[in-house]
């Protein structure tokens, strides 16, 4: 074996070492736990104009799965039972009526899991992205589109996602009281800061 | 003008311009950004649908509202719900406020009880059609008259576009619930200011629409008093969020024998920070036509606070200017308590500070109304 093969055998090696730790280093910033999360759903009426209902009950961590695109493990869920439209009866129709959060554990979170993001790299992306994932919701699951903006914040993810929502897919009735209803379609919007799991933020 | 004049003009303003069931932009505070969600009128005021009488109910009375797990009943209905569903899809209401005026003016002082107004509102509504009509007991200078002063036909398509056609209150701006607020009485949109015309509108999700065109006002045009003039009006409002709106408003009226051609432009903002409190404000620029040295303008701010559960608290400053005279005109502060201790009745006690910006004239005035809405 000449030198010039040792030496290239040698470079070889440290490289796979230094790609080794470097990984190394990727798995443990790609695991991540939402903190100051909200979650807002723009119900818009029948009767023109819309209302608001929102939680802070966002709680889960997701793992990088995959890097390009970018494929997320884990899941996030919001605890149903504290989404507030601002009106007492408005709440407890919403609640009870049309998202039977009393029928128990499949009805009373809203969980999203399976989170992709279109054609980036997770270890890199800021900005805005088109994702996918799978919701499970009053007892249904179906899988939701939206977009997202994503900005890095130090070693923390300030995220801003939107998603259409057809009632329909999850089997929830068009909500309708005394002559005004919901259409059909509301908008969900979730923001979040994302730390890496182990740190808090 | 003697300050008698002034302060009896002021008394008979007040008890003549009854009002109906109020329309209420504190209900922006609730994110709801527009009237017809609880009035059959698209422009707010009137009957309540069986929507806005069960908010006002759950919303706005501070014992009335139903309790979980507990049969709701119908307390909110017509006669508390006497006639079941038996009424459907005609709804009925009866609107009545005793009222008690004192006014002071510069030392000396008038008071009058009376009823501001004892209506009857009824709205049938079926296939995306609404009739609708009123009739009631108006105080008058001296007596009072039975008289209807809003009806009409309306149809709203499933797609938003809708008409209305017969005597109503034109859109424009924000119908506040004090029907002599500057930006009210000053553009002529007083209770008895109604036009004859036909509206036409379009309702978006976040926009609406509302153009009105018409031979006039319609007590001008029934009692031929030389003011009917072809009159136009033009509403457009954008809501920002479920909390905050914009109102752009245009006014035109024609000459008549008596007055010359006139319009008015303005835009009015809504903002609701809290679910307690809503914020208001308009500002219109009136012109007259061979008034040459410039328009008058009105402004009006209006700041409503939930501090209990039904105790609304108002404050409103107003200014209105005179026609090319920054000067002139008047200043208004209006401070008010609103209590709604159970659904059908509220307690209204209002104190305005008139300002006459050219006498230095002050003007108090204290009302006081109970307001059954059965």
């Amino acid at each position: 074996m000449s030198w010039e093969r040792a030496w290239i055998r040698v470079r070889l090696t440290l490289a796979g070492l230094l790609l080794l730790a470097a990984s190394a280093a990727a798995a443990s910033a790609s695991s991540w736990r939402v903190s100051q999360g909200e979650v807002r759903v723009i119900c818009p009426l029948t009767v023109g104009g819309s209302f608001e209902a929102k939680s802070a009950a966002l709680t889960g961590s997701v793992s990088l799965t995959a890097l390009r695109p970018a494929a997320f493990g884990g899941e996030l869920s919001v605890d149903l039972t504290t989404l507030d439209s601002g009106i007492g009866l408005r709440n407890r129709h919403m609640r009870g009526n049309y998202l039977e959060v009393d029928r128990g554990a499949a009805f009373d979170k809203a969980v999203i899991s399976e989170i992709r993001l279109d054609d980036v790299d997770a270890e890199s992306f800021s900005g805005r992205t088109s994702f996918t994932g799978e919701l499970a919701l009053h007892g249904a699951a179906a899988p939701v589109k939206g977009q997202a903006e994503i900005r890095r914040e130090g070693t923390s993810v300030r995220v801003e996602a939107s998603f259409p929502l057809a009632l329909a897919d999850f089997a929830i009735p068009k909500p309708q009281y005394l002559g005004v209803g919901v259409k059909s379609e509301v908008q969900v919007k979730v923001s979040f800061v994302a730390t890496p799991a182990g740190q808090s933020r | 003008m003697s300050g008698r004049v002034c302060g009896v003009l002021a008394v008979a303003g007040l008890v003549l311009a009854a009002s109906g069931a109020d329309a209420e932009p504190i209900f922006l505070s609730r994110q709801y950004t527009r009237c017809i969600t609880c009035h059959y009128s698209p422009t707010g005021g009137g009957l309540l649908t069986r929507y806005g009488r069960s908010l006002s109910r759950e919303e706005l009375s501070t014992t009335g509202r139903s309790q979980p797990g507990h049969p709701a009943g119908n307390e909110e209905g017509f006669l508390w719900g006497a006639f079941g569903k038996g009424l459907a899809p005609l709804q009925l209401g009866l609107d009545s406020r005793p009222a008690h005026l004192s006014v002071d003016f510069g030392g000396a002082n008038i008071e009058r009880n009376f009823f501001m107004n004892a209506d009857l509102l009824a709205a049938y509504q079926v296939k995306g059609f609404t009739l609708y009509g009123e009739v009631g007991r108006r105080p008058l200078d001296e007596g009072s008259e039975i008289d209807s002063y809003e009806y009409w036909v309306a149809h709203q398509s499933q797609k938003g576009l809708g008409f209305r056609l017969g005597r109503f209150l034109p859109a424009y701006g924000i119908r506040v619930a004090d029907h002599t607020a500057l930006t009210r009485r000053s553009l002529s949109f007083d209770t008895r200011d109604q036009v004859y015309a036909l509206e036409l509108s379009q309702i978006w999700q976040r926009q609406q629409l509302q153009l009105s065109v018409g031979p006039g006002r319609a007590d001008s045009i029934l009692d031929d008093d030389g003011r009917q003039a072809f009159t136009a009006t033009g509403r457009f409002q954008m809501d920002l969020s479920t909390r905050s709106v914009v109102v752009v408003s245009g006014l035109f009226r024609d000459a008549s024998k008596r007055d010359p051609r006139s319009g008015a432009g303005g835009v009015a903002f809504g903002f609701a920070p809290t679910k307690r409190l809503s914020l208001w404000s308009e500002a219109d620029a009136l012109f007259k036509q061979g008034v040459p040295a410039g328009p008058s303008y009105a402004l009006f701010g209006e700041a409503g606070f939930e501090a209990w559960r039904g105790v609304w608290l108002k404050f409103s400053p107003q200014l209105r200017t005179a026609l090319g005279e920054e000067s002139d005109g008047l200043e208004r502060l209006v401070f008010e308590l609103e209590l709604f201790p159970r659904t059908h009745w509220n307690v209204d006690i209002s104190y305005y500070r008139d300002r006459n910006r050219r006498s230095d004239r002050l003007t108090k005035t204290f009302l006081a109304q109970l307001h059954l809405y059965i």
